[in-house]
């Protein structure tokens, strides 16, 4: 089984609940999570909708794996349609409120319409209310998390909730959870700030029901013991977390900086993951629900201040792309981020824009209101900006609406290093191939955590293969594609396929669902999800003219280190991959392949 | 030339790199060995499997380049400046 069999449907307009069974019978097909709500959101919205508007419906969904003893069982995913591409969106977070959903008795929440007046969803088991918001509206994310578990009345009560900038529809806001955790990525903030919903509270002790849990429990002894002896997973993530790819990834000469106009940064070993332990900011490491991992990195700046990260990409985000290395500033960017419920890879990406611009004369001085200048290097300026866009004052009002459009405005979006209108993650195309694509295509534009090629192109996991090849890529990044859809769906943690195989995730989704499906049957899931996604976007009218990545990679050769010359080879795997994954040769969907993969 | 240490092997060694001398000719595997009677402290199995093949998460880098898709520890250093060595490290 391992679903409750509920699921919540909440009417923000009129104020209803209603309690319906979740269409288990669709797990089969759709999995859960990710592939399960994206199911129901194509069933239920039209796809051309104005993103922000009541017809839009926002739904959280934790997968079957969710809330067990599985390594990782915490995560759950958000899904709508979002405001940043105007695709699907889709975003996934950690802590630790997945599992509490589902303790309450819920494997997912609907929410529908537009509240009147701000409020937050209670849903502590059977007791499911909806209750007025007016105190915490305005108010950032920890002192919101803060006041809603006292007002719980439950001290274990987890909070998922938007910030200031969700409530001012900022195209990339996040919402948070645990305070620290985000659901990054895609905009999924502003749909619910659009809706007047500041969070969700859930509190409950219901355990989800496996079929065998003493054979349950021996499969997943064998799954942890596999994460702990591996070396990525035992050794590498608990000791640096992910920041320790910010050498890796500038020795291997594909560290963007100063907006991608660079492939490397010289001043990297100050701000690496190594810094952040060397200089005694680092006081230890945790982890999310059931994590044997444990990346999670806890600092404590000279300052004073405390908080979770930075992760990799906000290091990256909020330094190296800007042009500076200080970690005291890129830490505290990241905490104030958290607080305000900023995505801050598309926030980093966003001012490393409007900063290139600067410099080249296309924003003039008086337009920054005597704020610091957009200038790479000014790290003046990142705390400054980052507040005027939650708060969408001044320039930071256009800034809010993520860099294409900002760039667009001035006449100039070859400056966004974005893809479908979604800013780039910290790898540069010009220097991995397989990645390059993998953002090209990606169903939610620019974004790294869609099929991760730099495991195997950069850290040779499962195997080593050569970053500049393109030949066999194509494959590659069908595989992963899939599998990663396999692994959001089911509630576990995408860092576990450091470790874990297909035949693992399948094992674990048979023994908790009591399925019997083959790992190529749970991996067609995958691909049916893949192409649910696709065929959402092409519907809102995202066509294959937007697999793309900016002019930059093709136009401007990298100017140094080991990737030094080279380009990014799109137009030479593009065709492969829409060959495929049987799609038509100019990138739309067949109806018959829509048929084959049973795609309602 | 320079070997460089990362992530947790720059942490163990307490070193963020040394000099080693290079004669023409001499292996990538030559060099690190070298590089570990400097420091002292042995780190080659930390790196490399039996066979010489760097653990899944771990690189060995000449002037940026993976020596995996070279000839691995045999291949020659050749004028290359810089040795990167990371032992088995990821994220995303
Ligand atoms: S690996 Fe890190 S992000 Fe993933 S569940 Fe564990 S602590 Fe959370």
């Amino acid at each position: 089984m391992a679903f409750m069999g509920t699921m919540l449907r909440v009417n923000l307009t009129d104020g209803t609940i209603k309690k319906d069974p979740t269409p288990i019978e669709l797990a089969k097909k759709y999995v859960g999570g990710r592939g399960l709500a994206t199911r129901l959101l194509m069933n239920e919205v039209d796809p051309t909708i104005d993103a922000l508007s009541p017809d839009n419906k926002l739904i959280f969904a934790t997968g079957p794996l969710s809330n067990t003893n599985a390594p990782t069982g915490g995560r759950y995913m958000v899904i709508t349609k979002g405001p940043l591409t105007g695709g699907i969106a889709s975003s996934n977070s950690g802590g630790e409120w997945g599992a509490y959903l589902k303790k309450a008795g819920y494997d997912l929440v609907i929410l529908e319409g537009k509240s009147p007046k701000p409020v937050y969803l209670s849903v502590m088991e059977d007791d499911v209310q909806i209750k007025d918001a007016a105190h915490v509206w305005g108010k950032r994310v920890p002192e919101t998390t803060d006041t809603l578990i006292a007002e719980s009345g439950q001290k274990k009560a987890k909070v998922s909730c938007i910030g200031p900038a969700g409530e001012n529809l900022v195209m990339f806001a996040s919402i948070m959870n645990e305070k620290h955790r985000a659901a990054g990525r895609t905009g999924v903030g502003a749909v619910m700030g659009s809706k007047n919903l500041k969070a969700i509270v859930v509190h409950g002790n219901k355990k989800s029901p496996i079929p065998d849990p003493n054979a349950f429990r021996d499969l997943v002894k064998g799954k942890i013991a596999t994460i702990k002896a591996n070396g990525i997973t035992g050794e590498g993530l608990p000791k640096l977390g992910t920041k320790v790819l910010d050498n890796i990834i500038n020795e291997n000469g594909m560290y963007p900086s100063r907006n991608f106009q660079d492939v490397m940064y010289d001043g990297t070993s100050h701000m690496s993951g190594e810094a952040l332990v060397e200089k005694g900011y680092l006081k230890r490491n945790s982890g999310c629900y059931m994590c044997p991992i444990a990346c999670a990195r806890n600092v404590e700046l000279p300052n004073g201040r405390k908080g979770e990260g930075p992760e990799y990409e906000t290091g990256w985000a909020f330094g190296p792309l800007l042009g500076f290395h200080d970690l005291n500033v890129i830490c505290d960017a990241n905490f104030l981020c958290n607080d305000l419920g900023l995505d801050t890879i598309s926030a980093g990406v966003t001012i490393a824009c409007a900063m290139e611009m600067y410099e080249k004369g296309y924003i003039k001085k008086e337009e920054l209101d005597n704020g610091p200048e957009l200038t790479f290097g000014n790290s003046e300026a990142l705390p400054y900006y980052l507040y005027k866009m939650a708060y969408r004052e001044g320039i930071g009002d256009k800034l809010a609406q993520g860099s294409f459009r900002f760039a667009t405005g001035y006449g100039c979006p070859e400056f966004s290093m974005t893809c479908k209108k979604q800013e780039l993650p910290a790898y540069d195309p010009r220097g991995v191939q397989g990645m390059g694509m993998s953002y090209a295509v990606g169903n939610r534009g620019g974004d790294h955590v869609r099929s991760y090629l730099i495991a195997p192109e950069i850290l040779g996991s499962p195997e080593k293969l050569d970053p500049q090849a393109v030949e066999g890529k194509m494959q590659w990044l069908f595989i992963f594609q899939n599998l990663t859809a396999v692994i959001d769906s089911s509630g576990l943690c995408l860092f576990t396929s450091f470790a874990l195989g297909a035949d693992d995730y399948a094992d674990m989704l048979n023994a908790a669902t009591g399925f019997d499906l083959t790992t190529a049957q749970w991996l067609e899931a995958g691909e049916r999800i893949w192409n649910m996604e696709r065929n959402f976007n092409l519907l809102a009218g995202i066509g294959p003219e937007t697999d793309t990545l900016p002019r930059r990679f093709f136009d401007e050769p990298a100017q140094r280190g080991p990737n030094k010359g080279k380009v990014h080879r799109l137009p030479e795997m593009l065709p492969e991959y829409y060959q495929l994954r049987g799609w038509n040769a100019d990138g739309t969907m067949p109806q018959a392949k829509l048929e084959a993969l049973g795609i309602e | 030339m320079t070997v460089k240490f990362f992530a947790t092997l720059k942490l163990k060694l307490g070193v963020a790199s040394v000099e080693v001398d290079a004669e023409p000719g001499l292996s990538v595997g030559q060099a690190i060995k070298r590089a570990e009677q400097s420091t002292g402290r042995s780190f080659w199995s930390d790196i490399f499997d039996k066979q010489g093949k760097t653990f899944p998460g771990g690189m060995v880098l000449l002037d940026g380049a993976n020596i995996a898709h070279q000839n691995g520890v045999d291949t020659p250093v050749g004028d290359a400046e810089t040795i990167s060595v990371f032992p088995p490290a990821g994220g995303g």
